[in-house]
């Protein structure tokens, strides 16, 4: 009588001997934490997905904005380095003409373009300066070597030139932009 | 029993990470856009003509405009100014990426010598402050 009342707990073995019933209790509890095991094993494993998602979208932007702070450094350096610069926040255009196609400066330039280009007084036009059109243009090439995948940073500048009017000879200045190419992280 | 444990721990965990990602000083981010606008602007050659053989970068107009003076042409130094600086914001912010601007230069005397504006601001502003001469200064603000 006291065996066929622990059997009825489980339904269909109602004629379960005490043996097989406590047995049929382990095996229900060891395939309990199995499953319990199982389920915190893959609730770490996508909290740590998660986590690591968030940690690689913040790396790239790091990455980016390094990049960036790098180009913007770039654009300082360039309009201060003694073969361009004419003074604070100047940039000599003649120099900048002669020197720029020079191979041996591309090894030093970190970065995917330097380019300068005038915004005032401007054409909304835009011209590409070349020995023969030059100053008469609005874009100078220093350095390119794009690739795709680039993004720019940017910093006003003064582009000079000697001008001859009336036999006196003097700098002509307008208002332009030192433009950086850089690759970033998609 | 187990299952709640381990969540608990888990949260108390994550918390703690929390809070030292929190404690970490925030990056500041400076502009310096403005400045070195301002900056370069200053040495643009203008057509005021002080003489035949020297004609005036923006800096110096400034000046002459502070001083009431007057260039080759007959034209006051501050007319010249006021058109360049008119003429310069307008090409030089493309009105896209930006909502409005508003540029002031300020005499010794905190007078108005110039002041060229454009839009309503309704976004982040920014601004740099640059002391040309003696007292007179330079300010601009964008909205972006």
């Amino acid at each position: 009588m006291m065996l066929q009342k622990r059997g009825a707990k489980y339904g269909k073995l109602y004629f379960c001997r005490e043996i097989w019933c406590f047995k049929m209790k382990a095996q229900l509890k060891i395939h309990q934490m199995a499953f319990m095991i199982m389920a915190v094993f893959i609730f770490f494993i996508l909290a740590g997905l998660f986590y690591l998602v968030i940690y690689m979208q913040d790396l790239k932007k790091e990455v980016n904005i390094e990049e960036k702070n790098r180009a913007t450094e770039m654009a300082g350096f360039l309009a201060s380095s003694a073969e361009f610069s004419c003074g604070d926040y100047c940039i000599d255009g003649d120099r900048a003409m002669i020197l720029g196609n020079r191979t041996v400066f591309q090894k030093l330039w970190q970065v995917s373009s330097i380019e300068i280009r005038t915004v005032y007084p401007s054409n909304n036009t835009e011209i590409l300066c070349t020995i023969s059109n030059y100053p008469y243009c609005n874009l100078i090439k220093i350095y390119s070597n794009k690739k795709g995948g680039e993004s720019t940073a940017s910093s006003f500048v003064s582009l000079c030139h000697r001008v001859n009017e009336n036999d006196y000879i003097y700098f002509q200045c307008e208002v332009a932009k030192l433009i950086i190419g850089y690759k970033t992280q998609a | 029993m187990g299952f709640v444990l381990i969540i608990v721990l888990v949260v108390v965990i994550s918390l703690i990470f929390l809070a030292i990602s929190l404690k970490q000083p925030q990056k500041k981010l400076i502009n310096t856009e403005l400045e070195t606008f301002i900056q370069s602007s200053l040495k643009y050659t203008t057509n005021c003509y002080e003489s035949p053989e020297k004609r005036n970068n923006l800096k110096d107009l400034i000046v002459s405009c502070n001083s009431g003076r007057k260039c080759l042409n007959n034209k006051t130094a501050c007319s010249i100014l006021n058109e360049t600086i008119s003429d310069m914001m307008k090409k030089s912010w493309s009105i896209g990426s930006i909502n409005s601007y508003n540029l002031k230069i300020y005499s010794e005397s905190n007078r108005t010598l110039v002041q060229a504006r454009y839009g309503n601001c309704s976004g982040t502003k920014t601004g740099a402050s640059v002391m040309i001469l003696g007292g007179i200064r330079e300010e601009i603000e964008v909205c972006k």
